[in-house]
C-alpha cells in the first residue's frame, strides 16, 4: 500500500509539472503575460508538489498530507477569487485566457480540486506503518518527478524576474 | 521581486528535501504558504480598492 501511495504521489507531481510547463508555454509561446494571481496559483501548485515530494523521500506521513492540503486550499482560494473577479468585473481586470472553453484560472481551480480529491483518497487508504529511519533513495519514476519539479521551480524564478524587467 | 523570492524559497525547500532535512523543509513550505496568503490578501485589497 505504501508503495502504491508513493507511486500515485509521483504521478501527481508529474501531472503538476505538466500543468506548470503548460503555463510557461502559454507565457512564452502564446505571449500571454501572467498576472500576480497566476503567480500565486503557480506557487500553490509547487507547494503541493513539494509536499508530495516529502512523501516520496521520507515515506508517507499525515504531516506531509496536511502541508499539501494547506497548499491546495490556498491555491483554490486564489483561483476562486479570480473566477469571482471575472463574474463581477472591474476596469483594471486581467483579460482571461480561454482554453477549451474555460479560463486558465478555472482550470487551475479544477486542478486544485482534483489534487484535494486524490489526496483525500490516499489519506482514506492510508494505514500507519513502520516509519523510515533514513530518507529513501528515490527510484527512477520519483527521481524524474523530483528533477522536473525542481527545474520548473527554477524556471519560475527566472520567469518572475523576467516579468519584472519587461 | 517578491514572487521571485517566494519561488526561490521553494527551490531551497526542494534542496532541503534532496539532502534529507525533513523538518526544515516542512517549515519552509508552511511559512512560504502563509507569506503567499498575506500577499494574496494585500493584492486583493489593492485590486478591489477596499479594506479587507
Amino acid at each position: 500500500m505504501n508503495e502504491f501511495a508513493r507511486n500515485v504521489n509521483a504521478a501527481i507531481v508529474l501531472v503538476i509539472a505538466g500543468v506548470l510547463f503548460g503555463s510557461i508555454f502559454v507565457e512564452f509561446y502564446m505571449g500571454v503575460k501572467p498576472c500576480p494571481l497566476c503567480f500565486l496559483q503557480k506557487l500553490a501548485m509547487i507547494g503541493f508538489a513539494a509536499s508530495e515530494l516529502l512523501n516520496l523521500k521520507f515515506g508517507v506521513r499525515t504531516e506531509h498530507y496536511a502541508l499539501s492540503y494547506l497548499s491546495a486550499l490556498f491555491g483554490s482560494a486564489v483561483s476562486i477569487s479570480q473566477i469571482l473577479l471575472h463574474i463581477c468585473p472591474n476596469p483594471d481586470m486581467y483579460p482571461p485566457m480561454v482554453v477549451f472553453g474555460l479560463g486558465l484560472y478555472t482550470w487551475a481551480f479544477i486542478v486544485f480540486v482534483c489534487a484535494i480529491l486524490a489526496n483525500s483518497i490516499l489519506l482514506f487508504l492510508y494505514k500507519p506503518q513502520v516509519r523510515m529511519k533514513r530518507p529513501a533513495k528515490l527510484g527512477t519514476f520519483p527521481m524524474i518527478a523530483f528533477i522536473l519539479i525542481s527545474l520548473i521551480t527554477l524556471a519560475n524564478i527566472f520567469d518572475a524576474v523576467y516579468d519584472l524587467l519587461i | 521581486m517578491m514572487m521571485a523570492m517566494l519561488f526561490l524559497i521553494f527551490f531551497v525547500a526542494m534542496v532541503l528535501i534532496a539532502i534529507g532535512w525533513r523538518i526544515p523543509a516542512m517549515i519552509v513550505i508552511a511559512i512560504n504558504m502563509v507569506i503567499s496568503f498575506f500577499i494574496f490578501l494585500q493584492h486583493m485589497q489593492t485590486q478591489l480598492n477596499i479594506n479587507l
